[in-house]
């Protein structure tokens, strides 16, 4: 077993992924077994470069000043709003 | 009208042009074929026949007027909904984006509206594309046309389905390992992965950016040529987006064929698929052999570890991706929370999925202290070896033929799902790393009524012979 019940949790929280009860153990052995065919990518060698030859001719588009979405467009979107913002809790204690 | 569901594009644009019907007489029809068998496909999550309807009725007029666009113009088709279409919804088939509505087109949407083609609808789909039977779909079942106790693959099942169902012209799907050409292979359609960057996926959810690609499904060849040649073109709002070579893929259909190397492959033998794709694929190779095609058979690198390669790079890309998805700026918001970390957690965890969990928290781990190392780095060299070989193979050889899936359409919640899940990528998972084209045609069924398929891969922006030779197929057997 590669994956505890803690691990689970400690990548659950790098995720920001909340989980259900029993959901940990789960996830466990389902890991586990990504985990174990994962581990063939060790047998056998490997090319030099790790960069695509795609990426490497891609070309950037020159940067151009857009007009963006419409404020209230944006806001229509948004699960909570006040006013002319979105709305979050607090992050920053008084 | 019915038998109007059996045309080509290329004949429905004939009779369109020569007023034998209308396109809101041939949108009509579709909407009524949905009509008629959605409840038992279930094929769309979002159906919009009054845009439909509108839109046919300015596609009437411009005809009218002399102004029609071209081939696609009064054609109905659908999307995959991970495809954003101005003031419509895009799920991606989740509870978190249930209710989001796009404020934009992606380009090949754009695209399509701009030829004068119909938009039906909206498509189901694994949930952010991960899947491979649409199960995974948190807001709707999706059927085999064939046989409703099947699934319709994956991930853009409900593409697949609504084209094999003939409620829809074409769809388009992405495909990141797969998931618009076994689909389209357990439906019994074409299914065509162009060469990385031909399709723009601006405004494409994306789940595996260096992976994903936008693809077409279609009754025959020749549509998926005709759909292609209106979307590609260099789109500067995807940095990856290329101009094609040969655009020209009607013409290239046109050509005559010369005679073809052929490469079958070793590793992927008797006892690792089904019998009767087996022999599919035998009949296919008899066929080609006949058109005075040299069949050989080859090596492909590193079969196992190019599944482990894309599961890693895929699930880490994608880890990344959904990052976004966070209860602020748009979607889903978890009511329960008393400050910023606990939203955030608390959305996504009531958000997603299970299948989408396990691959963004396998992700995260894959790109986590020493792991990150031992496996994304050392997929990444993989993927590029994997790259190289099949550039080398793809210079002696014009195709690679090999079945699309190992197995025909499986059965809906069966036990044999998770491992079938882990093998359904096995053919298909090779153009998708090295980013060259790939197209699954249709093959006849099997003696259960089940679709049979094989694909052919190219080298890049090959989709024109890859095309034609799908189309020899399609001739020989009838």
């Amino acid at each position: 077993m590669v994956y505890s019940v803690k691990r689970i949790e400690a990548l659950a929280a790098v995720a920001r992924i909340s989980l259900r009860p029993g959901e940990a153990e789960r996830l466990c052995r389902e890991l586990d077994t990504m985990y174990a065919r994962a581990e063939v990518l060790q047998d056998t060698a490997a090319g030099e470069n790790p960069f695509l030859e795609t990426v490497l001719l891609s070309e950037l588009r020159e940067d151009r000043a857009q007009p963006p979405l419409p404020r209230e467009t944006v806001l229509r979107m948004a699960p909570a709003t006040r006013d002319r913002y979105l709305t979050v809790p607090r992050a920053v204690e008084e | 009208m019915s038998d109007l569901l059996n045309r080509t594009i290329l004949a429905h644009h004939s009779a369109l042009e020569a007023r034998e019907y209308s396109a809101v007489e041939l949108t009509q029809v579709y909407l009524d074929q949905i009509a008629m068998r959605e409840s038992e496909v279930g094929a769309f999550l979002t159906l919009d026949a009054e845009g439909a309807l509108r839109a046919a009725e300015e596609s009437d007029r411009r005809r009218l007027a002399g102004k029609a666009r071209g081939m696609l113009d009064g054609i109905p088709f659908s999307l995959k909904d991970n495809i954003a279409v101005k003031d419509m919804r895009l799920t991606c088939a989740s509870r978190l984006l249930r209710d989001y509505v796009s404020p934009y087109d992606a380009t090949v949407a754009l695209r399509l509206k701009q030829a004068g083609a119909v938009l039906l609808g909206k498509n189901n789909m694994d949930e952010f594309a991960m899947g491979s039977s649409t199960e995974y779909s948190a807001l709707g079942v999706t059927r085999n046309p064939w046989d409703p106790s099947c699934v319709p693959g994956g991930s853009s099942g409900g593409s697949a389905a609504a084209v094999a169902a003939k409620e829809s012209v074409f769809s388009l799907g992405s495909d990141t390992g797969g998931s618009v050409r076994q689909p389209a292979a357990f439906c019994g359609v074409y299914g065509l992965k162009p060469t990385y960057g031909v399709l723009s996926r601006y405004g494409v959810v994306a789940m595996a950016s260096s992976l994903d690609c936008v693809g077409v499904l279609t009754e025959t060849a020749q549509d998926c040529a005709a759909v292609l040649e209106c979307l590609v073109g260099k789109d500067l709002c995807d940095a990856t987006s290329v101009e094609h070579p040969q655009p020209d893929f009607l013409k290239a259909m046109r050509a005559p064929l010369r005679a073809l190397r052929v490469a079958t492959v070793s590793s992927i033998s008797e006892e690792l698929v089904d019998a009767d794709v087996w022999q599919a694929l035998q009949s296919a190779a008899e066929i080609l052999r006949d058109a005075g095609a040299v069949i050989e058979t080859v090596e492909l690198p590193v079969p196992k570890q190019a599944l482990a390669a894309y599961s890693v790079l895929a699930a880490a890309e994608a880890s990344s991706n959904l990052a976004r998805y966070d209860g602020v700026h748009y979607g889903m918001r978890s009511e329960d929370y008393t400050s910023l970390a606990e939203l955030y957690a608390n959305t996504r965890g009531k958000g997603f999925g299970d299948e989408v969990k396990r691959r963004i928290l396998f992700g995260t781990d894959m790109l986590l202290g020493e792991n990150r190392a031992r496996f994304y780095v050392r997929a990444q060299h993989i993927r590029e070896r994997i790259r190289c070989e099949m550039k080398e193979l793809l210079s002696k050889y014009d195709l690679i033929l090999t079945p699309t899936s190992p197995t025909v359409a499986f059965a809906r919640g069966s036990s044999a799902s998770q491992e079938r899940l882990a093998c359904a990528d096995m053919c298909t998972v090779y153009a998708s790393l090295a980013g060259v084209p790939a197209v699954s045609v249709p093959f006849g069924k099997n003696e259960n009524g089940l679709p049979l398929a094989v694909q052919l891969t190219g080298r890049a922006f090959s989709e024109g012979l890859l095309l034609r030779t799908a189309k020899l197929l399609e001739e020989a057997l009838g």
